[in-house]
């Protein structure tokens, strides 16, 4: 399970560093807080995938912190890139195959921290996990009961 | 001291004497005025104001006076309505309605689970609605996606207070705008929209000359006329402005070292990013001359009181939490919070919109409890006796959010209460596209513009057809008494939620109605049960006190308090952990902290100053879009009309939409008074009439956004972006680009042909069709020469609303 996850969050941090290398070239205050969420959530994938393939296994406990940052992080990046990609589409038109381009890591970044959120469920439980995945990031329905 | 005597204001119609009169409170807006309604023959036939009531001692304003007249609406909606397979709502029972309600329901819970379904309410329901959509959707459907029109309007209040004092309720009351020496309206038009407020404003401004008012605007509004300071200062620099200023108080040393060293936190990063706000540079962003923002610093800096009311040029404008928050910094940097006469008052828009705070039905969980901590949703599970698996966590979604979540097919159920959104969201195209792509159900007195969206419309019943509390923008609970039976076929929106919730089965978790209160009494028993030693402490309310005392302003502990006029009067904020209703968000972009990054702050009590950094706007003027477009409210009706375009005076005193133009602006593109021009932007276009002169600066225009009916032209929100702050996700109405054309015929003038008879066939003057030509004088226009014609000229006149000049 745990080498699951490793490549997972690897395969979001090969994502996140292309996108923070595409979005250096414009300057759009949208890309401003694109770019400051993305390098959060970066930051807080080298110290977890750092830990889980030295340490191996690990109890949430010692990375729970850094996930949270990474998930919230990435919760607040998404609307900023379509919101952007609006903006291109509506005045900054020389930037909209930049956003295209982009789109792809975006979408692939949340899919795969929902497999990530999906995998920590399973891992540790849903009481577990409440705190730190957000509610958008855990398969539709866990809550019966 | 608050209004020297009483006057009651009344607007009744009636042969007679009316049976009787019911106490209430008004139910328009954040100011909450006490009235009475009067009824007769079991029909309301006028009102009141309640001349015992502090807030506004018998006064009421124009909407206030007005808003009865909805209720007699010959087109009340009073039977459900259900759309059927040729796309026509066609009548139907409740029991077929609230069947067809539930089996969506159940069926968007089945396949695409809990967070597929969005309760979007209001801000003019009552605190007992909201509290029973909190405890519905979140324990009952388990759904995270509860918003309201709330955020349109106030969730930038809410999100600015979480930030620097821990916990939502504004500051400052109006008992400390009547004891100020300095008063800041900050993007708050407080004559127009909040017009009872204004007038004790100006009622002490007459007697004694105080307080100092200053507006921060960039209309010249009619509550920039009364200011003894107006700082005109372009769009989207609100935070350019604070910055500047609070970098001078700092350089001067106009700042309270012992409050800030023994309340607050964040100081020294905090003045850092101000650092780079010069005055040069702040006057030149801001566009306001240095001499009048040396003024305003220097006021500030020796002011002993001092309120800062905010609203939407705030809330809606660029960066506005972290305006907001400026606004906050600014109170703390000079102590002056928890004193009498100061503190910050960030208003609320709608009547009860901060109730929905509140209560929990947008935001956080109920009594101000942080979604992010699960020692907070442990203790609203045992609270409500559900297992804690099932209320969900997290930081809360904005309606926004819910757009893009329902273009992606993850929403399946919209139930829409109270709020017409088909005219008051931004970029409305987007969002009708969105919402015809899910179920959606419609709760509201009448057929509104979203109607059209519809596919289940439930009637419900209006202010005085039914029994509540409503919070104000200054924590004051009001009580609102039944006066008369809603009409035949219609329900209160708090008795449509029990049906869902009992047709829902919705249970605790030893098997019992989940929703155990039959009466808005029992529910607001039930609240203050979950309010007790929470912030927003109600233990000490009944309705009985509520009409006894006329209003209490929460925190009201126990049984002897009377209520709290200003918080933080013992300087300890809501900042410590388990106390804090958010772990706050990263001022930047929004992110919500972590538990670990909270205590590592180490704020534990006291205040948070927070770094406000500049970030330009989202969209600027351009070459093919040169002006900027804001959109805002007019003194003759609330938000889409629903209520105030059926009564008589406020339809007749404003019936269009129309566009303030800058006078040089006009003239270079010759544009004459009342001409339908085109104004158009990246999203849409509309025609409307043009009213020039100096309301706006040069480059702005302004056009009201109550109109929206989709067969006319005039709706604002076909123009606006939708953009939204990163904290609080209120939507940026304040800024959009556009451009504006002229719609004219071009036209050779013939032999034997007048500019008299042109004029005459096009049904204009001919001073019009001069000053369109951008000529002086007929002997300019030649025979053979072409001349444009405006295609339609529409005057709007519109009377400003000043009582206080004739009757004070
Ligand atoms: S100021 Fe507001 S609350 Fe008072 S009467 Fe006018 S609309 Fe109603």
């Amino acid at each position: 399970m745990t080498k699951k996850i490793v490549i997972l969050l690897m395969d979001i941090q090969d994502d996140t560093e292309a996108a923070l290398s595409m979005t250096a070239a414009v300057d759009h205050p949208l890309l401003t807080l694109l770019e400051a969420s993305l390098h959060k959530q970066l930051a807080a994938l080298n110290i977890i995938t750092g830990k889980l393939s030295t340490n191996g296994p690990t109890s949430l406990d010692d990375l729970k912190d850094e996930y949270t940052i990474m998930f919230h992080a990435n919760e607040v990046s998404n609307p900023f890139f379509e919101s952007w990609k609006r903006a291109t589409e509506w005045l900054e038109w020389q930037s909209r195959g930049l956003a295209e381009q982009m789109e792809p890591l975006i979408r692939n970044m949340k899919k795969n921290l929902e497999a990530a959120g999906a995998e920590l469920e399973n891992m540790y439980g849903h009481e577990a996990v409440k705190f730190v995945v957000p509610s958008f990031y855990l398969p539709a329905t866990t809550r019966e009961g | 001291m608050a209004w020297k005597s009483e006057r009651v204001d009344q607007n009744i119609y009636s042969q007679g004497e009316v049976d009787r009169w019911v106490y209430s409170t008004c139910n328009i807006c954040s100011v909450g005025c006490g009235c009475h309604i009067a009824v007769k023959d079991e029909k309301i036939v006028g009102i009141k104001g309640n001349k015992d009531h502090p807030i506004n001692r018998g006064r009421l304003g124009p909407k206030g006076e007005n808003q009865w007249y909805a209720n007699n609406a010959p087109d009340r909606l009073t039977t459900p309505l259900i759309r059927d397979a040729n796309g026509t709502l066609q009548p139907a029972s409740w029991d077929e309605a609230m069947e067809l309600i539930v089996s969506k329901a159940k069926q968007s819970l089945r396949e695409k689970g809990h967070n597929s379904i969005c309760i979007y309410s209001t801000g003019q329901g009552f605190l007992e609605d909201y509290y029973t959509i909190a405890k519905i959707g979140r324990a009952g459907l388990q759904t995270h996606l509860l918003d309201a029109n709330t955020r349109l309007c106030t969730a930038t209040t809410e999100f600015c207070l979480l930030q620097s004092f821990g916990a939502d309720g504004a500051p400052a009351s109006f008992e400390d705008v009547d004891e100020t020496e300095t008063l800041i309206l900050f993007g708050h038009n407080v004559a127009e929209t909040g017009t009872v407020l204004f007038e004790r404003i100006m009622e002490r401004k007459k007697r004694t000359g105080k307080p100092y008012i200053m507006v921060v605007d960039p209309r010249k509004t009619l509550t920039a006329k009364e200011a003894d300071l107006h700082l005109q200062l372009y769009p989207a620099t609100n935070v350019p402005l604070l910055n500047g200023m609070i970098r001078e108080l700092i350089y001067n040393g106009a700042i309270d070292k012992s409050f800030i060293e023994a309340h607050t936190i964040g100081f020294e990063k905090m003045k850092d990013s101000v650092e780079e706000w010069t005055l040069e540079k702040t006057v030149q962003t801001t566009g306001i001359p240095l001499e009048t923002l040396v003024t305003a610093i220097n006021q500030i800096a020796k002011t002993p009181s001092l309120v800062t009311t905010t609203l939407q040029g705030v809330y809606q404008s660029a960066e506005a939490t972290t305006a907001c928050v400026a606004v906050n910094n600014l109170h703390l940097l000079r102590g002056l919070i928890g004193k009498p006469g100061s503190g910050p008052l960030h208003m609320a828009g709608q009547p009860s919109s901060s109730a929905n705070r509140t209560a929990g039905g947008v935001g956080t969980y109920p009594a101000h409890r942080n979604p992010t901590n699960e020692a907070h949703i442990r203790e609203m599970a045992e609270l409500w006796n559900v297992e804690m698996n099932r209320l969900p966590a997290g930081p809360e979604k904005g309606i926004e959010d819910i757009i893009s979540m329902i273009e992606r097919e993850e929403v399946d159920f919209f139930w829409n209460i109270g709020t017409n959104p088909m005219v008051s969201l931004p970029n409305r195209r987007r969002a009708k596209r969105a919402l015809e792509k899910t179920f959606v159900v419609v709760q509201d007195p009448f057929l509104t513009e979203t109607s059209s969206v519809a596919d289940v419309i439930l009637p419900v019943a209006l202010w005085g057809e039914k029994e509540g509390t409503m919070e104000n923008g200054d924590r004051t609970i009001n009580v609102l008494r039944k006066a008369v039976e809603p009409p035949a076929g219609v329900k209160s929106d708090f008795e449509v939620l029990l049906d869902f919730a009992r047709r829902m089965e919705l249970m605790d978790k030893d098997g019992q109605p989940l929703i155990g209160y039959q009466t808005p009494e029992e529910c607001f028993d039930e609240f203050k049960r979950i309010s007790k030693g929470r912030p927003c402490d109600m233990t000490g309310i009944t309705y009985e006190r509520l009409e006894q005392l006329n209003g209490m302003r929460w925190p009201v502990p126990d049984d002897k308090s009377t209520g709290t006029p200003r918080l933080y009067s013992d300087f300890r904020f809501h900042t410590k952990v388990d106390d804090a209703q958010s772990f706050t968000k990263d001022q930047l972009t929004g992110r919500a902290l972590s538990k670990k990054e909270f205590e590592d702050m180490g704020a534990d009590g006291r205040a948070i100053f927070h770094p406000t950094v500049y970030l330009r706007p989202y969209e600027e003027p351009n070459q093919r879009y040169p002006m900027w477009l804001t959109t805002g409210r007019l003194v003759w009706h609330w938000h889409t009309r629903t209520k105030t375009a059926r009564a008589p005076m406020l339809h007749m005193a404003a019936q269009h939409a129309y566009v303030e133009i800058n006078t040089e602006d006009a003239q270079q593109l010759g544009i004459v008074e009342g001409e339908v021009v085109r104004l158009s932007s990246p999203r849409g276009e509309i025609e409307v009439p043009a009213r020039i002169g100096e309301m706006v600066k040069k480059g702005l225009i302004f056009v009201p956004f109550h109109f929206g009916n989709w067969n006319k032209k005039e709706a604002a929100n076909e123009l606006t972006n939708d953009f939204v702050d990163p904290l609080s996700k209120q939507p940026t109405f304040k800024q959009s680009v556009c451009k504006i054309e002229k719609i004219r015929d071009r036209y050779a003038i013939s032999q034997n042909e007048s500019l008299e008879s042109i004029a005459e066939q096009y049904g204009l003057t001919v001073q019009d069709l001069l000053a369109a030509n951008q000529k002086a004088d007929p002997y300019e226009l030649q025979i053979g020469e072409m001349i444009e014609i405006p295609l339609s000229i529409i005057n709007v006149p519109l009377q400003p609303y000043m009582p206080y000049r004739e009757k004070m």
